[in-house]
Order: structure tokens, then sequence, then C-alpha cells
């Protein structure tokens, strides 16, 4: 038997500073799936990693490794981050817990923007890089198949994603708090990741008088700058570039600050003091905080964008609620066919346990009576076979009927295969069949 | 001197401007069309009010002559200052301009009745000189646009310092941009009838030998060379922003020094 755990810290527990040190690029966290797998052989993983969450889904046999400590000092030794300043922004979960948070965060219930559709790629993409470094089987295999679908089935059988702000909208609405109109301005784009077009989509609406895109990559910027009308840029260019724009959009995957205070204050002269807005929604910070400090300059990271986003989601309670039962009542029915799953070989190793015991006992009394008739030897046999299927009947029976009706069947699970020693023996099941489909 | 009736029709003008200012405000908490059609009916009913107070007075004590007194000239200033608030509504759209110039509007009021009352300051002698005519005209013109201006830096100071500390900026306060150009646009007029009401109130000063208080001419100095500082943003872009927003307000503070002297101290004491 397998046990769930999950590892994470999101941006309920732990604020951009923290969150910025454990992300990982999709090299790392490949790389980080190979190193947990290396280290705890036969431990399953997944590796998500959104610029709101960090989360390290394991799944390895019931007194296997790794521990959640061991697990703790995994992703802290990773990023080189004392494990003790990591705890308190960490949330720990095991089984049940783990899957109702996973189906949460798919249907971006979880998310600091509810509603976000985002998270169901993210989601996915963290499953499928976990699959392609083959961290994933029995185990995180369906579930994780699940929770995209339990994600897909909230984003369309409710209201969350209704009426909802994107990050994109609320970078203008401030922009709009600053600047009175576009015709004049010119919008710098750093970076050419999706978050940044999507933002950019938003910016274009208004038709400004100059798009710039740059980036590492100049066939990247170019095709960006071809989506929206604006012109590719070289990255080389970036302080003049600085001094042109009054809205600059930052979204690269640098490890370290492009836009550092002792690079941007100099520039200010040039730029005749005028105001400028930088929104930050790399992950790590594009934008050294101290930027933010100096007059007429206005920073927003993704976390305050997202605040802003979040204040208007009351009007959505409604729809939580509703995403909330769907989430419960999927729990359940993955939790059943998990059991259900997980009971079948058990049972299956149970009774033949017990039948091979049975007519190991048997063929012990037959040897010592040598006069019986074949006749005889059949009735002994089937005696002992009645004998075992009738002990066995009425706690297989209770077993399946907990696994369909209820919860709290685990413990009975890790009591049968300790009293009856069958933990030891191989699971044929490869898991890659597919959880309950949806109603 | 303004008779009772008169005082309590202004004190209804006080009272319009005051819950009109406070429905205004209480927009923040969740804009209603309602609430925003009642305070601009309030401030029109203040204006009209004060209007009425304006030509009561006039016609009492027989003369048409706008600025006759300190009651009239208080008065006068406080109903421009609210037709501008409803111009800039309609046209500037920073909605939210009379949360900073209301309280400016009331204290203008209440001067003029504390002071209409108990000290009459009449200008009938001065205005039949044309350079004292220009001189308090554009003394208390370039008051109205400071105000206005001081309003808007007001308005700058608080919307920057919400921005940057990432809270909730609601639609109605406009842009940063707006406001500045609001602001400079104000000082600059404001600035332009100040230097022409000193230049014309001191030749008047020297030329006839009367005496100004020295607190009113260290202060109008001062609030000369507040306002020197912020036009010259232009030249010198590092003052651009919250700088200028924030002398704005400086200045004006000087300023109520100015007219809180022209109303204390009388005329040719020194």
């Amino acid at each position: 038997m397998q046990r769930l755990l999950l590892l994470g810290l999101n941006h309920s527990t732990a604020p951009l500073e923290v969150r910025e040190r454990l992300a990982f690029t999709p090299d790392e966290r490949a790389a980080a799936l190979g190193a947990l797998r290396e280290k705890f052989d036969g431990c399953e993983a997944v590796l998500l990693n959104t610029c709101n969450r960090v989360e390290l889904y394991a799944s390895r046999a019931v007194h296997g490794r790794p521990t959640q400590q061991e697990m703790i000092d995994f992703l802290a030794g990773l990023r080189s981050v004392p494990a003790d300043r990591l705890k308190p922004h960490l949330y720990q979960k095991a089984e049940r817990e783990v899957i109702e948070h996973l189906f949460s965060v798919a249907s971006s219930i979880n998310s600091m923007v509810i509603g976000e559709t985002q998270i169901i790629a993210q989601v996915r993409d963290a499953y499928e890089a976990a699959r392609d470094s083959g961290a994933v089987g029995a185990s995180l295999n369906p579930l994780f198949q699940r929770a995209v679908a339990v994600g897909k089935q909230v984003m369309s059988e409710t209201k969350i994603a209704e009426g909802r702000v994107s990050v994109g909208s609320v970078a203008v609405d401030c922009a709009g708090r600053i600047f009175d109109h576009y015709r004049d301005k010119t919008v710098l784009c750093i970076g050419a990741g999706k978050m940044a077009a999507l933002v950019l989509q938003s910016f274009a609406a208004l038709k400004p008088r100059r798009m710039l895109i740059c980036n590492r990559s100049p066939e990247k910027a170019r095709q960006l700058a071809s989506k929206f009308g604006g012109e590719a840029v070289a990255f080389e260019r970036l302080d003049d570039l600085l001094v042109a724009a009054d809205v600059v959009v930052s979204s690269t995957g640098s490890q370290i600050p492009i836009i550092t205070r002792s690079r941007f204050d100099p520039l200010r002269r040039a730029r005749r003091y005028r105001p400028i807005f930088l929104i930050d929604i790399a992950l790590p910070r594009d934008v050294e905080a101290a930027v933010g400090e100096l007059t007429n300059v206005y920073l927003y990271n993704i976390d305050d964008l997202q605040q802003v986003v979040s204040n208007t989601q009351s009007k959505r309670s409604e729809a939580v609620e509703h995403a909330r039962m769907i989430i419960a009542d999927q729990v359940e029915k993955y939790l059943a066919w998990h059991r259900a799953r997980e009971m079948g070989p058990m049972i299956d190793r149970l009774f033949k346990r017990h039948h091979a015991l049975a007519q190991e006992e048997v063929e012990r009394t037959l040897h010592k009576l040598a006069g019986a008739s074949d006749a005889d030897k059949e009735q002994i046999e089937e005696l002992a076979r009645r004998i075992v299927n009738k002990l066995l009947h009425d706690p297989v029976r209770m077993l399946r009927d907990g696994a369909h009706g209820g919860a709290g069947m685990t413990p009975y699970l890790h009591a049968m295969e300790k009293l009856f020693q069958l933990e030891d023996q191989e699971d044929e099941d490869d898991g890659k069949g597919e959880p309950p489909q949806q109603p | 001197m303004p008779t009772i009736p008169q005082l309590a029709l202004l004190l209804v003008a006080i009272v319009l401007f005051a819950v009109g200012g406070g429905m205004s405000i209480a927009r923040a908490w969740g804009e209603r069309p309602a609430l925003r059609l009642a305070a601009v009916a309030c401030l029109v009913a203040g204006i009209v009010s004060s209007a009425i107070v304006l030509v009561w007075h006039g016609a009492t004590r027989g003369g048409w002559i706008p600025i006759g007194d300190n009651f009239d000239a208080l008065i006068w200033l406080a109903t421009l200052l609210a037709l501008f608030i409803l111009y800039i509504q309609r046209h500037r759209r920073l909605g939210v301009l009379d949360w900073f110039v209301m309280p400016i509007v009331i204290l203008l009021l209440g001067a003029a009745i504390i002071f209409g009352r108990t000290s009459e300051r009449g200008y009938h002698d001065v205005v039949r000189n044309a350079w004292w005519w220009v001189h308090t005209f554009s003394a208390w013109g370039g008051s109205l646009a400071l105000a206005i201006a001081a309003a808007s830096g007001a308005m700058y100071v608080y919307v920057s310092r919400r921005l940057r500390s990432k809270s909730p900026v609601g639609p109605q306060f406009g842009s940063l941009e707006r406001m500045e150009q609001v602001t400079m646009l104000a000082v600059t007029l404001g600035f332009a009838l100040l230097t022409v009401g000193m230049i014309t109130g001191g030749v008047q000063m020297f030329a006839e030998g009367k005496h100004t208080p020295i607190a009113k001419v260290i202060l109008a100095v001062g609030v000369w060379v507040v306002y020197a500082i912020v036009l010259h943003a232009p030249i010198n872009p590092s003052f651009r922003g919250r700088k200028v927003a924030v002398l704005s307000v400086v200045g004006f503070v000087l300023l109520l020094g100015v007219l809180l002297t022209v109303l204390l101290v009388p005329m040719g004491a020194s």
C-alpha cells in the first residue's frame, strides 16, 4: 500500500521573498525529481511550481521513505535554504487531505485569483513533467489525471470564472490611476512568456504610441511583437528602453533581478523624472524592490496585483461553494475507487494465503490417512476451502462495504496487511488504470 | 453689515455644502448613482443659497460692486470655488475633487459669517481706484486658482501614497497625470494673478504711503516664492510629481495666513 504525502508553501503561507527562493525552472524541476527518486528508491513524486506555490507531492510505501522531515530537508537542501527558515512557511498533508488539497488547487479555489484557468494547465504541466521523468506511477498517475478532470469540471459546471478579473486587467486599471491616456505612452515588455503576453494583450487594447518587446531570444520577441503590432528590440538596449518606457511589463526567467536600483536610478534624469509603472510578474522577481522606493516609480509585483484581484472575489462566493461541493463529491468518489483498487489485490492475496495454509494442513492430514479414497480426499479439500471462505467472508464483506460507503477503512487495510503479513507481496497492478469517470 | 436672515441663509448654504461633501465622501464605500446625484444637488443648492445671499446683501447695502466688503469677498470666493467643482467634475472627470475643495469652501463661508459680522471692511473707497481694483481682483482670483491647485495637489499626494502602498484607489479620483496637469494649470494662473496683485498692491502701498501689515507682506512673498519653485518644475523635472503637489498645499497654507492678516488687521495699520 502507498501513502500520499504533500509538502508545500503558497501565497497565503509564504511571502514572495521565500517563494522566489524555491522557484524552479523546468530543467531544475526535472533534476529535482531525479534526485528525489535517486535518494528515495520507489518513491513517486510531482513538483508543482507556479508563481503562487511550490508543492511537492510524494507517494511511497506505507512504511517507506521519505518521511515529512526528509522531504523538508530535501527541498531546503535543493535550494540551499536553511530548513528552519523554511519550516514556518510550509504546510504538510497526508492521505485524504492531499487529495482534497490537489483537487482544490486544480479547481483554482486555492488560488489567490479564484477562478483563474491557468492553474489547470500548470497542474497538467507538473504531472507531465513528472511522467516524462519517470517519477509517477501507480499512485500519482491516476491522482493527477483525476485532479485535472475535476479542475475542468469545476470550471465548466460552476460560475467560478465568470466576472473574473485578470491580472492584466488589474494592471491596466492601476496604470489608469497613473496615466490619463496612452496616445503618447510607450509600453515595454521584457520577456516573451505566456504571462507577459496576457498582460501585454490588456495594454495593447489601450493603443499606446509604442509597444516594445525585448527578450534574450530575439525570435520569441519578434513573434510576440508581431502578435500585438509592437517592435522587437534587442535586450542589450534595455537601458535605452527603460528611458523611453512609461509602462514596463517584466516577466523573464532570470534568477537575479535585471532592473536594480543602481541600474535604474541614473536613468531617471534621462527620463526627466517621468512617472513609470513597473509591473513585475516574474518569479523570482525581475525588479529589485528598492526600485519601487524611488520617487515617481510605481512598482507592482505579482502579489500586489493578485491582492487587488482577490478583493473582487466576494461576488463569486456562491460559485466557490458550488465548487467545494463538487470537489467534496469527487474526493469521495476517488477515495472509493482508490480503496477498491487497493483492496482487490489485497483480498486476493488474503484468500490465496489462507487457502495455501489450508491446503498445507489438508495435505498433512491426508498423508496420515493412508487408506482414504479419492472421494474422501476431495471431501476434505472441499471442507478446508469452505472453512477458509466462511472465516474470511464477514471481514471481506465489511471491507468491501466500507470501501464503497464510508471513510476510515485505511487503518483496517493497514492492520490486515500487518496481521496477515500481506504487505511484502508484489502488487501486479501497474497503476495505469483510469480513475472513475465523471458522472 | 449682513442681517441675521442673510447669515441664517449663509448657514444653510454651509450645511448644504457640508452634507453634499459628506455624501460625496460616502461614495468611497460604494459608488451609487443616487448618492452622486444627491451630492450634486446639495452642491447646486449651496451655490444658489450663496448667490441669493450675495444678491440680497448687495440690494440691502445698495451697491452692485461684487467685492464690496469682506462678507461679499469671501462668499464670492467660496461660490466660485463651488462652481469650479461643478465644472471640473463635468469636464475633467476628477470626481472627488470636492472632497478636497469643499472644506475650503466651508472654511471661507464660515469666515464670512465671523468676519463679515464682527468687522465690516468696506472696499468702496479702494475700488474707485483702478490700481486697487486690479489688486483686489487679482489677489482674490489668484487665491481661487491656488485653492484649486492645493486641492488637486492634496489629491495627488493621497492617490500617490495609496498607489505606493498598493491600496485600492477608486476610479473617481482620476489619474495622477490629470491631477498634475490641473495643479500646474491652476498654479500658473494663480501665480500670474498673485504676481499682478502683489505688484499693484506694492505700487499703491508706496505711492499712497499706506502701510500694510508686515506679516501679510512676508507671507505673500513666501507664497510667491513657493509657487515660483512649483512653476520651475518643467525646467527642473526632479521637482515634478509629489514635490509639486506638496508645495502647492504648503503655498496655499501660507496664502490662508495672508488672508487671515487681511481679515484681522485693519487696512492702513502697520
